[in-house]
Order: C-alpha cells, then structure tokens, then sequence
C-alpha cells in the first residue's frame, strides 16, 4: 500500500514536469515591457509558466520596437529567455529633433535672456568701477608726470583700468545685442513647436505620447487610454 | 515701443542735468617764500582737483593744496576740476609772484633824547638775516603815532623777514653810549603776517613795515 502511493506521487510529480515550464525573461532596452506569449497578453512579470515546445514571444516597451521571437521549452522545467529591444526609429528621430529644438529654443529664447540679464545686471557695477578705476587712472598719470608714483604702479594701473575698462563694454555690448536678439529673435522662437512623439500599445491598443515642456525644460509623458 | 522712448527721454534728461565741472581759482598775488600755505579753489560740481604749482615740484590732489613755495620769481599755479569718473574736466590758470618779505622801513614812537636810533636784526645764529641799521637822521625828539620817527630801510639793504627765531632790537645813541630801547626775540615771523608788526617797548614802540621783494 505504501509503495502504491509513492509510485502514484512519482507519477503526478512527472506528468506536471512534462506539461508546463518555468520561464524566466531578461529584457534588456525596456524599463516597463508587456509580453505577449502566443497571442495572450501575459501579466506584468518576468516570470512566466509556459506549456513545453515551441511559443512565439512579443515584446513591446514604449520607444522600442516591437520584439517577436520563439520560445522553444523543449523538456525543460525551467529556462530563461533572453530579449533586447531596440529603439523604434520614431523615437530616435524624436530624440534628434529633442536636440534640435533644445539647441534653437536656446540661441533664439535662453542664449539672449541670460546675456541680457547677466549684462544688464553686470552693467551698474562695472559702469561704477570703471568711473573709479579711470578717476585713479587720471590722478595716477598726473602723480606719474611729476614723479610722484613709480612707473610699475602707473603700468598697474592702466592694466586694472584697461580691464575694467573691456569689461564695461563687454556689459554694454551684451546688454543691446542681448536684448535686441531677444526680441528680434522671439517671433521664431515662438514659432518653435516642441517635437512629439506618440506611440501605440500594439497589446492593449493604449496611446502613450512624449513631448518636451518648455517650461520645465524637460521631456512630459502623456498617456490616452482606449476603452 | 513708446515705453522705449520714455526711457531714452529719461536718460537724455539725466545726462543734460549732469553738470560739468568748474574750475576757478581766486589766489593771492604774493605768497612767501618757505611758508606753509594751504591754497584752496572756489571750484564747483568737480570730483577732484589737481593742482599744479608751476614748479618741478610735486603736484597735489585734493580740495585744499598744502604747499610751500620754495624758490622766488613767478609761477603759474594750474587747477584742474574732473568730474565723477574723470571724463570732462576744466582748467584754470592763475600767475602769482613768490618772493620774500623784507623790512621796508620803520617808525619809531616815544620820547628821544637820542641822536640816532639803531635797529638790530638776527643773530650770528642766523647769519643770513644778521642786519644793523644806524639811522642817520637825528633821532632828538617827540614822536607820535601821527608824526613817528621814520626809519627808511634801504633796498640795497634786504633785511629779510625769517620764518624761524630771530631776536630784534632797538637801541638808542647818544655820542658813545648806546642805550637798549626794545629788546624781542621774535619767536616765529611764521605766524605773524600783520603789516606793520608791532613792537612795545618800556617807552618806545617800534612798527615794522614790510614788503615782498
């Protein structure tokens, strides 16, 4: 009788061995995938029971292509299946054209902006230092005329006025050539539409798009359900 | 865009309220040779003056010049008045003569029963300023504030004014015997520029009239 129950668990231990395996999926290139095994979406895992033999695997992540592959159990319990996605080529052209408008929007809005604020605001403090600095140039160059001052701190002194000097008209230049691109430049700065890009969940047929917000000067998900 | 021209309406009055400096200069005629002066501007709206004594000496940068003239004969004193930042200026120019005070003559107050009076001035201290004048004009008398006895220094004598210590005296002579009238040691000329300078004695006052020369 003990011997019968033993034969009977060996039995059934090998018939659920022979009928189903244990996979395991390493998917590289996607944060957040959705796996399909034959047709039927799969739950969100990575570990997976499969019936032995021959299975076709899709794989889809927002901004990758779509994976399709074969799984083949064999007699296995458990395997591992290994997948990588690449990026679909709408993304990768929504990536460049990212770039491309990141790299406008800043020598049309952001390159202007700062040259006009640090100028402007640079401006005041320069424009009181170069009074100082060529008030002491004067009365230095009359002390140096009658000998008075040595011609090492006369040579010193033009140099702090000379810099002083470059960087008033530094200020002054990047205060008008900022503020008039600023403002010559804003209608196309304007005109400038952030890229998009928009993909669709092959398995649930759920829109995810991705555009870049200005304000925040980064990229901003968006996600439309279908029902 | 009227916001603009606002703005550059505001900037262009700020700039035309912007006064430029003034120099002006109002200074003595004769100045001393070796004293100490502290020449001053009646300049306007400047920042800072420099000043130019019209020598090979230093010059000076400030409101007010401390300065002492060292050498006789005529200078040009130059001022200039820079404005905040030193971007306009105004010049101005005064002449003046520097030269040295010298005893021009003398008058003598009091009772006389002298001959002649003699003035002393300096001391071997000072050889420079050593000085001895008999007045030959009879000294016999009554002299008053209003009719003094008029000692004339004359110009090929010099007796120059110092500005340090120097001892003065009066004396009065009667054939041989010299009697001491007034005896001074003049402490600083430095400080005294009234003219005449006044000395007292126990009967006799003596004024010393001065010139520039």
């Amino acid at each position: 009788m003990k011997s019968l129950l033993y034969l009977l668990l060996l039995v059934s231990i090998n018939t659920v061995a022979q009928d189903s395996t244990k996979v395991r999926f390493f998917v590289k290139g996607g944060e957040k995938y959705f796996v399909r095994i034959d047709g039927e979406i799969q739950p969100q895992t990575n570990i997976f029971h499969v019936s032995q033999g021959t299975h076709e695997v899709e794989i889809w992540s927002f901004k990758q292509r779509t994976y399709k592959g074969t799984l083949e159990t064999g007699n296995l319990d458990s395997t591992n299946f290994f997948a990588e996605l690449l990026p679909s080529p709408e993304y990768v052209a929504y990536v460049r054209n990212t770039d491309t408008y990141k790299r406008k929007l800043f020598f049309a809005k952001t390159a202007p902006f700062i040259i006009t604020g640090v100028s402007a605001a640079a401006l005041p403090f320069v424009t009181v230092r170069r009074f100082n600095k060529h008030e002491e140039l004067v009365q230095n160059q009359f002390l140096f005329d009658r000998q008075q001052i040595t011609s090492e701190t006369m040579d010193n002194t033009k140099l702090q006025y000379n810099v002083v000097n470059t960087l008033f008209y530094v200020s002054a230049i990047g205060t008008v050539v900022g503020s008039a691109s600023f403002f010559l430049l804003r209608p196309y700065a304007n005109k400038l539409m952030p890229p998009t890009f928009k993909q669709q969940n092959p398995f649930t047929l759920e829109y995810m798009n991705l555009t870049f917000n200005q304000q925040i000067q980064s990229p901003e998900f968006g996600l439309t359900l279908s029902f | 865009m009227k916001r603009l021209n606002y703005l550059i309406l505001l900037g262009l009055l700020i700039v035309s309220c912007k006064q430029n400096p003034k120099a002006c200069l109002e200074l003595d005629e004769k100045y001393e040779v070796g004293r100490e002066y502290t020449l001053t501007s009646c300049s306007e709206n400047y920042e800072f003056i420099t000043w130019d004594f019209g020598t090979d000496q230093n010059g000076f940068i400030g409101d007010e010049a401390p300065h002492t003239f060292q050498d006789k004969g005529r200078k040009t004193v130059t001022i200039e008045a820079y404005s905040r930042g030193a971007y306009n200026s105004d010049a101005v120019s005064q002449s003046i003569r520097v030269a040295n005070r010298v005893i021009d003559y003398v008058d003598i107050i009091g009772e006389s029963n002298f001959n002649q009076f003699e003035l002393s001035f300096g001391t071997q201290e000072i050889p420079f300023l050593v000085g001895n004048i008999t007045f030959q004009n009879s000294a016999l008398g009554t002299f008053t504030e209003e009719a003094p006895f008029v000692g004339e220094v004359g110009n090929e004598i010099r007796l120059q004014l110092p500005l340090d210590r120097v001892s003065l005296s009066l004396n009065g002579k009667r054939g041989s015997n010299t009697s001491p009238l007034i005896y001074q040691e003049v402490k600083n000329f430095r400080f005294n520029t009234s003219n005449p300078v006044v000395y007292n004695g126990t009967d006799f006052t003596l004024k010393l009239y001065w010139k520039f020369d």
